[in-house]
């Protein structure tokens, strides 16, 4: 009897069996998406970086590759190259310790103070990473600049001389220092945050006092995490290339990435020097990974519990105001003061002439160059951002939700290339896409591609820790209520994720708008993005009008994530 | 008409969470499916519900196989008509209760209005048709608990799966869940497969308990019959207090008596299971089963050590002969610590393990 019952409500699969009947499991079908998933995101991820080291030691000769050593040879035997990777060393080590000092001390006074509007303040100060890197540092050469810096035009009148000159390995320290300091202020704070308070209280009652505890337990407690966004801070200060290159090269200060940019200019550019060079890069931020995950074994104590816990705010009186002008004084050095310094700067007729004039601004509808370039800027940012989003929920989706074997696999394939500099993964995009038959290079499409590539983990990560807070227990009661994969996703899953997804977007959004690393080995003229346009406006020596671009591109930038997120935080209100 | 299993294997890399399982689920009755963590009785549920693909075996529900590996059958979840409650509840947080409730309907393209005469049936079966439009995420968890088998019954599922439905509810809402569960099923005649680490929620809401143990079942049977009538020791272990102690079975003429081992004292005599033949055996006494009479009396003289005092029962530890046992008593008899006493059970009471000693 059953055998007749079986037969008679068969799957309705049967309709199609020489399909079905040979990949019966569901499991084996998984494992075909996955392979593809891993092939697409090889593509991105993976192949740029193994065509920068090949390209290290590989010429062409006659039409075939041949092995070679001599641009390792001549980067190593040159003292130029040798000066230029101390100088990254020296000034990421210094940007790293006054980035640490500057983010523990405002994460401190953010999380443990009664700072006045602590909410509103902790927002603002994380401004600073959403300054592109070029912008940041055009802003501290009007301000610092010797000639023509704001600051010492009133000095030299007055008989001081000039006291600023942002072009010296200080200034470089200084200007990336402040800008990259919100990396660590974000990790220790989050690590204050979830410290149990009951720690210090045990201290306090053992008999220590406030500032005891606070050295003898807070900051061993809270280490790990500077730590962390320390290195964090060196590996993204060693990939810099805005701000080297603007601060750093007129007094001939090269750092490595200034110096790709010097070998690229080279007619004809030598990619075996550059590909070295990228290298280089790539080895120093590997050394960072490796020396924190040496430094920290086994020392991980601040467990994210998800629960939260009350950190303990330490009553100011007047002390509290103190607290708060400190970290006005941090947004008026980093956002503030360079706004208004640009603004200035865009609407005088020539740095610090004090003469008034439109033209500048006038000069972004009437120029032919700002159309064609930001039109290129926002196609590129629009399908890279969408493009990173997709992916990134693709692969959020098998490493958190499916235990397919291999999801570890492309996990650190998306992961990898995190920790490379854009300027080092770009030009292994360029080489990739050289060497393939399609004509993709010279295009848009290669510089989206790119970017998808370097990015997609910012959205992958974002998207997993949205995703691992929604229960599997949701979906799978969906799939008993009779919905399918496909609509379950639909119904369920992306509803559920949707502001993950929407801020995801917004960030890679962000970045794209003004990125200029990741382009720069990548375009042509008919390519030609907003950041590359104010940087050639830069070369030229407009100030005046790189002001003005730099204005349409916090707009662009800044602009519209804060009116993306205004807008959707008003829904979720509105939601709820 | 039954959920049957048959050599269902599932391994977790080397951890074999099912193994070679073939038992059968009456319908029409709650089983409920009970075991220490990681003994492979959630695994069992959820490859019955879809939700975790065996390595091999047969499973079938109303002798429909949803998964069979030498045929290559393998239902995904939403075809196999099944209800399921969540032990987080599941609740979408993005829906409505009537929201989440629909959703089953919407699943199998119920035309419109019929999806809102069955969401105002089945909110009013678990008492929540004041709460439809409300988001399902303001409400208790008792509330949640609701809409979550209200979401489960809605589309007439043929088999309901629970895991661990109850154990996020605080101690009296469990109790008074327990029994609405129980009423509703038989109400609705449904067939339960209830999955829980609880012994006493097994024992209130069980038709039939499946005992698990290493990815097999242990025991199954009415609850009555694995508490006292244990086939092995693990169960009676597992299943409330149990004294377990060596006796030695000798015949005379009114059947037999049991002697506790290794001192001799004979703590009950009368008609006892395989009586005839003289023997060691293992033995269990439930705590609550030991007569309790006055010093000097016949049986197990024991020495009181420690006494506790729960409201309905005292129970006492004691020092016997054969070492510490646990005894609890009902009733107003009061007892203090270093009491002497004398412990007997009735014949019937006396568990034999045959050929454990």
């Amino acid at each position: 009897m059953s055998t007749e019952t079986t037969a008679h409500v068969g799957p309705p699969q049967g309709e199609m069996p020489s399909l079905f009947k040979r990949s019966p499991s569901r499991s084996l079908r998984q494992a075909g998406w996955l392979t593809l998933a891993c092939m697409v995101l090889a593509v991105f991820s993976l192949f740029p970086l193994i065509a920068l080291v090949v390209r290290g030691f590989v010429e062409t000769e006659g039409g075939r590759l041949i092995l070679t050593f001599s641009a390792v040879k001549t980067v190593m035997s040159q003292s130029g190259y040798w000066f230029a990777a101390w100088n990254t060393v020296v000034v990421s080590i210094g940007s790293m310790i006054l980035a640490a000092v500057i983010g523990v001390i405002l994460a401190w006074c953010l999380v443990r103070t009664n700072v006045p509007f602590a909410r509103l303040l902790e927002q603002l100060a994380t401004m600073p990473i959403f300054i592109p890197p070029f912008i940041g540092a055009f802003a501290w050469v009007l301000i610092g600049a010797p000639r023509i810096g704001l600051f010492n035009l009133p000095a030299k009148g007055l008989g001081f001389g000039e006291p600023l000159d942002i072009y010296t390995y200080t200034g470089l320290i200084w200007t990336i220092g402040i800008y990259i300091a919100p990396y660590v202020m974000m990790i220790v704070a989050s690590a204050l945050r979830n410290m149990d308070p009951s720690l210090e209280e045990a201290a306090q009652v053992a008999g220590l006092s406030r500032v005891q505890t606070m050295f003898r337990i807070t900051l061993p407690v809270v280490a790990p995490s500077i730590l962390s966004g320390s290195v964090l801070a060196f590996v993204i200060s060693i990939g810099l290339f805005g701000t080297p290159v603007l601060l750093g090269m007129t007094k001939e200060i090269y750092l490595v990435t200034a110096r790709i940019y010097l070998e690229l200019q080279q007619f004809p550019p030598s990619f075996g020097i550059v590909a070295v060079l990228a290298i280089y890069l790539m080895i120093l931020s590997v050394i960072a990974n490796l020396l924190q995950g040496w430094a920290l074994r086994g020392r991980s104590f601040v467990t994210v519990t998800g629960k939260g816990f009350r950190p303990r705010i330490i009553q100011l009186a007047a002390g509290r105001y103190v607290v708060a002008s400190i970290i006005w004084l941090y947004l008026l050095l980093t956002v503030i003061g360079p706004i208004i310094i640009i603004v200035a700067a865009s609407v005088s007729t020539y740095t610090w002439s004090g003469k008034f004039t439109w033209n500048n601004i006038a000069f972004l509808w009437e120029s032919q160059d700002v159309r064609s370039t930001l039109w290129n800027s926002l196609i590129i940012t629009i399908l890279a951002a969408s493009a990173t989003t997709v992916l990134g929920l693709i692969v959020s989706w098998i490493t958190a939700r499916t235990r397919m074997r291999g999801r570890q696999f492309l996990e650190h394939v998306v992961l990898l290339p995190m920790s490379v500099p854009s300027l080092a993964f770009a030009l292994g995009v360029s080489f990739f896409w050289l060497w393939v038959p399609w004509s993709v290079y010279g295009t848009v499409w290669i510089i989206i591609i790119g970017l998808i590539g370097r990015y997609i983990s910012y959205s992958v990560r974002s998207i997993t820790s949205s995703l691992i807070q929604i229960h599997p227990e949701l979906e799978e009661s969906a799939r008993i209520s009779g919905f399918g994969w496909g609509s379950t996703m639909w119904r369920v899953t992306l509803p559920l994720v949707l502001p993950a997804i929407i801020s995801s977007w917004v960030m890679v959004y962000s970045i794209f708008i003004s990125e200029l690393s990741m382009v720069l080995p990548l375009y042509t003229t008919s390519s030609r993005t907003l950041s590359i346009l104010s940087f050639d406006t830069w070369a030229v020596g407009e100030f005046s009008l790189v002001a003005s671009l730099s204005l349409l591109q916090l707009l662009l930038g800044v602009g519209v994530m804060w009116f993306v997120t205004h807008i959707t935080k008003q829904r979720q209100i509105a939601a709820t | 008409m039954s959920v049957r299993v048959e050599g269902l294997t599932k391994t977790f890399g080397h951890l074999r969470a099912i193994d070679d399982l073939s038992v059968t689920f009456q319908s029409g009755k709650i089983s409920v499916l009970l075991g220490a963590s990681g003994c492979g009785k959630t695994t069992t549920l959820r490859c019955i519900a879809g939700l975790e693909t065996p390595d091999g075996g047969e499973i079938l529900i109303e002798n429909e196989a949803v998964y069979a590996s030498a045929r290559g059958v393998d239902q995904p979840p939403e075809k196999r008509r099944l209800g399921m409650v969540f032990q987080s509840y599941a609740i979408w947080p993005h829906l409505t209760v009537a929201g989440n409730v629909s959703m089953p309907l919407q699943a199998h393209k119920v035309p419109k209005d019929e999806i809102a005469r069955r969401v105002k049936e089945t909110l009013a079966i678990v008492g929540l048709s004041d709460q439809a439009e409300k988001s399902a995420m303001k409400l208790s968890g008792g509330q949640q608990q609701r809409v979550s088998i209200a979401r489960c019954l809605v589309g007439n599922p043929r088999l309901i799966l629970m895991d661990e439905p109850l154990s996020n509810l605080d101690a009296k809402l469990r109790v008074e869940m327990r029994q609405e569960i129980r009423h509703l099923q038989e109400r609705i005649s449904a067939t339960i497969l209830f999955v829980t680490h609880d012994q006493e929620e097994a024992m209130s809401l069980g038709d039939e308990i499946f005992l698990f143990d290493k990815g097999r079942v242990v025991q199954k049977g009415p609850p009555e019959d694995l508490y006292f009538r244990p086939v092995v020791r693990y169960v009676a272990e597992f299943l409330g207090k149990a004294n377990l102690f060596n006796v030695e079975i000798r015949p005379d003429k009114d059947g037999a008596s049991v002697a506790a081992l290794p001192s001799g004292e004979v703590i009950t005599r009368g008609s006892i299971q395989g009586g005839a033949t003289e023997r060691e055996a293992l033995c269990m006494v439930r705590p609550e089963s030991w007569r309790v009479s006055g010093q000097g009396e016949a049986g197990l003289p024991a020495l009181v050590r420690e006494v506790m005092f729960v409201g309905d029962r005292r129970e006492l530890r004691v020092d016997t002969p054969i070492g510490p046992q646990i005894v609890v008593t009902y009733g107003y008899q009061r007892f203090s610590v270093g009491d002497r006493l004398s412990l007997t059970v009735a014949p019937d009471l006396a568990h034999l393990f045959e050929g454990q000693a």
